[in-house]
């Protein structure tokens, strides 16, 4: 394989714009604050990362069905509020750990239920169920946080090397979620249904029960993020994930998952993850206002979906080639030239080759004239 | 008419990537003429549509207009400069009316979108421009959505649509390919008008005889490139076939289908549901049972009801004498019922390799505790490739083999689940002669081997071709079930229910 060709593949992977970025805010905030290199930053940073990693792990595979589930950040906070509360009741506080996931996963049934079975829109659905899970977690709280046992805490605050808990389980969840992606049944079936629902039906695939699964799957992972969030602060409260959805979905999306369904990896998860995670640190780092935080992740989201399209070849660099071109015409018109605008016009369906990712022009562009000669 | 061409193009070549799509290629189409441009699947026919529409852009090479060199960027800029495109699968825009649909391009481009929309009088102009177009029988209301249109009927639509622009030339790709013989007369009779308007008209089909019919000249392109052109009378059918495929001969029709069918396999008897009423059918092993009658007569909701795909509300199945109950594709499956479906886009998985598409109906059985076993995987995918003679890799996308290769790779699908009931709706739709041919042979080979077929086609040459039993399908229901030497006539009799004039005798 040439360079070239490499170089082409590199730029094909999904996840080498999130490398890219990661890599030159990384340079850009590092250059701008020593702090953000500090290990006490670092660790801190990956530790933000591992909640929003947990939940965009589901996040992901629901948006590789063509849904979306607006529910789980809503379900971080319910969840850790379940756990401490039930301790406060006098339950088992590892007891009370798993009810609290399971109060998770129970969203995510109600959430998936309504969907396949209703046929209501997945982004109607867990609008509303994001609401009456905010509403459950302030009425348990009273609106305000509740103590997490400390027999628990070593979920979310025990070390190893300077890293914590969630950091481990971080990488451990990426790894396993991977494999169930692209080694499981299941995760064939999630890429199948997602990528065109009909032909998976006739294909023989379980498709309701597969799309069930899938927002099980959100509600649990988002479950197991909010008490181990609970566990690593000490206290859970109703406001625990509120600032997340964002974040989380432009992870998944950034990531390189797309949002019409059918496809996506893990590692491209974590990326994402990561680049979110700096872009949140850099603003404290850099001590940049929190309102242009909120900022930032919303037009994350939106270039995120863009960079998704053109990935797909369905919004191509063609339109900048197009653009370019009328540009050129116009001014070889004006001098008069037929060569410039023979000129022009190859230049033009060269960019617009480039843009599919494949092309090799020099060679391609000598070819179909050596051997046309022949033929006439 | 007038002899100087209406549309030139030179030296016209498209590449995509590293594919050389057209190479070359100078073609001229004349006013009041109609060029039949023949070719396998993958030989340059779209391309060619594509680059003279301006829904592609040209590598190298110009097209030349009424005698001037025009940039055709965007499909736009093809209305404008009087070329119409009817594609394959017409685009029509499902939640809008008939009439909406028709005159879709008057309300994209050159007028004010603020204009008020008049929906009474575009019912009333689309209504006129149907009956100026003798179509007004074959369409429901105007003001009906495009979305509950069958597919020859989007065809319709789209030729209307097509029309409503007055273009100078006309490209029909495949237009035949969902119709019946009487509504490809019909089109062929549009086509004359429009001929005798001056328009030069292009034609895209595979089949041949229909289109040699109406064509005056005929172009043939192999891999890219044009390897014959000329007059109807310079280029017979028999050259030209020679020289879209010249390795190649037209398959023979086999003279000794299987005689002795076997035991029973599937029967149904009064099944009932929405589309379809009171049908009897009895497939045996080792039988292919070929299903004719015209599009819209209920075939492939028989074939859906047969594959779980739609419910049977009333009647009973049977399978190996059992009464079963298929309430989904997964238990069809399960059950050894499998079927191809008539849409072919609609069952592939975009973006998904070859081989991912090929596995997609047995990749989770048997599993390792819920994980796929890649090995056994990568074996299934490759023996659907290999024996099914499928050109692309394994791990190439779906969607960059041909229309014959992909609905290959959907028959090996199914041909994995080791079905003993095999329903095949259309499986020749759209592809190319040796494709075919060779979807005829794994038929009979698999028919051979003991597997009950229902193969349902348009075209009554295939379902002579393959089957040793022919039923035919009229409103939703079986009117006949005629043995393999039947003449065509009879055949198109009981389809359309009513004595045929000889004239009609289109397909015998």
């Amino acid at each position: 394989m040439n360079v070239g060709a490499m170089t082409r593949r590199i730029l094909g992977r999904g996840e080498f714009f999130s490398v890219l970025v990661i890599v030159l805010m990384s340079v850009f905030v590092a250059v701008k604050s020593s702090a953000f290199l500090s290990s006490d930053n670092l660790d801190s940073l990956l530790l933000a990362v591992s909640t929003i990693v947990f939940v965009a792990i589901g996040e992901a595979f629901v948006l590789m069905l063509g849904e979306i589930d607006l529910s789980v950040a809503a379900t971080i906070a319910l969840s850790g509020v379940v756990a401490a509360w039930l301790v406060g009741q006098g339950l088992t506080p590892w007891l009370a750990v798993v009810v609290g996931v399971a109060a998770g996963t129970f969203v995510g049934l109600v959430n998936g239920l309504i969907i396949v079975f209703g046929h209501v829109h997945s982004f109607i659905v867990t609008l509303g169920v994001m609401s009456v899970v905010e509403g459950i977690t302030l009425l348990i709280t009273g609106g305000l946080p509740i103590n997490m046992p400390q027999q628990v805490w070593s979920l979310g605050q025990w070390q190893a090397g300077g890293l914590q808990t969630p950091v481990f389980m971080m990488v451990g969840m990426i790894v396993l979620f991977q494999i169930v992606l692209s080694g499981s049944v299941f995760g064939r079936r999630v890429l199948f249904t997602g990528g065109n629902p009909e032909a998976a039906r006739l294909a023989g695939i379980p498709v309701r029960s597969t799309r069930v699964l899938v927002f099980m799957l959100a509600g649990t992972l988002s479950g197991f993020a909010g008490v181990v969030l609970a566990a690593q602060l000490g206290s859970a409260s109703a406001d625990a994930g509120s600032s997340l959805l964002l974040p989380l979905i432009a992870a998944a999306v950034v990531g390189g998952v797309s949002m019409l369904g059918g496809r996506g990896s893990m590692l491209g998860v974590f990326l994402g993850s990561i680049l979110l995670g700096i872009v949140g640190n850099a603003f404290v780092i850099l001590n940049l206002s929190a309102f242009w935080q909120q900022a930032t992740y919303g037009a994350v989201v939106v270039a995120a979906g863009i960079i998704d399209q053109v990935r797909q070849g369905r919004m191509r660099l063609r339109l900048f080639g197009v653009l370019f071109n009328r540009f050129r015409s116009s001014k070889a018109g004006q001098e008069g030239g037929l060569t410039d605008s023979l000129a022009a016009r190859s230049e033009s369906s060269a960019v617009e080759d480039a843009s599919l990712g494949t092309a090799e022009n020099s060679h391609m562009s000598a070819a179909p004239i050596g051997d046309s000669g022949g033929e006439k | 008419m007038n002899s100087s061409p209406v549309l030139q193009a030179r030296s016209l070549s498209k590449w995509f990537g590293g594919v050389h799509a057209l190479t070359e290629v100078n073609l001229s189409m004349a006013g009041g003429s109609v060029l039949a441009l023949l070719g396998e699947n993958g030989a340059g026919k779209s391309t060619f549509i594509g680059l003279a529409s301006g829904a592609l852009y040209p590598s190298a090479g110009t097209i030349e207009i009424q005698g001037h060199a025009v940039e055709l960027r965007l499909p736009a800029d093809g209305l404008r400069a009087g070329v119409a495109v009817v594609h394959q699968d017409p685009k029509l825009v499902n939640d809008q009316s008939i009439a909406a649909n028709i005159f879709a391009t008057e309300l994209s481009s050159g007028n004010s979108p603020f204009r008020p929309y008049q929906v009474r009088r575009l019912n009333r102009r689309a209504v006129e421009c149907l009956r100026s177009l003798g179509l007004e029988g074959e369409l429901p209301r105007v003001t009906e959505n495009a979305r509950a249109l069958s597919a020859p009927q989007r065809q319709l639509v789209a030729i209307a649509k097509a029309l409503t622009t007055e273009p100078a030339i006309l490209f029909l790709d495949e237009p035949t390919a969902s119709l019946t013989s009487r509504e490809t007369e019909r089109l062929w009779r549009l086509v004359d008008g429009m001929r005798s308007r001056g328009v030069a008209v292009a034609v895209v089909s595979h089949r041949l005889r229909e289109v040699y019919e109406i064509a005056d000249r005929v172009a043939v392109l192999r891999d890219g490139r044009k390897v014959g052109e000329g007059t109807t009378a310079e280029l017979p059918i028999g050259e030209a076939v020679r020289l879209m495929a010249p390795t190649r001969r037209l398959a023979a029709r086999s003279e000794a289908p299987l005689t002795d069918a076997g035991r029973e396999v599937l029967r149904l008897e009064k099944v009932s549901n929405e589309g379809i009423c009171n049908v009897n059918l009895v497939l045996h092993a080792g039988e292919v049972v070929g299903m004719a009658g015209l599009v819209g007569a209920g075939r492939t909701e028989i074939a859906r009801a047969i594959g779980g795909i739609d419910k049977v509300l009333a009647g009973h199945v049977y399978l190996d004498g059992k009464l079963v109950h298929v309430r989904s594709p997964r238990a069809a499956l399960k059950k050894g019922i499998a079927l191809t479906n008539e849409e072919r886009p609609g069952s592939l998985f975009p973006g998904h390799s070859v081989s991912l598409n090929a596995t997609a109906s047995v990749f989770d059985t048997p599993s390792a505790l819920g994980f796929i076993r890649r090995r056994l995987d990568r074996r299934r995918a490759h023996d659907v490739i290999e024996n099914l003679n499928v050109k692309g890799k394994a791990t190439a996308a779906i969607g960059s083999l041909s229309g014959g290769n992909q609905q290959k790779v959907l028959i090996g699908r199914v041909l994995a689940t080791e079905p003993r009931v095999l329903v095949l709706d259309e499986p020749t739709h759209g592809i190319d002669v040796a494709t075919k041919a060779e979807i005829y042979e794994l038929v009979k080979e698999r028919a051979a081997s003991g597997v009950a077929i229902l193969f349902i086609s348009s075209e009554l040459e295939e379902i002579f071709e393959v089957a040793d039993r022919i039923v035919v399908v009229r409103q939703g229901t079986i009117v006949a079930d005629l043995p393999a030497d039947s003449d065509a006539l009879s055949v198109i009799t009981s389809a359309l229910g009513e004595k045929m004039p000889a004239s009609q005798e289109v397909n015998s």
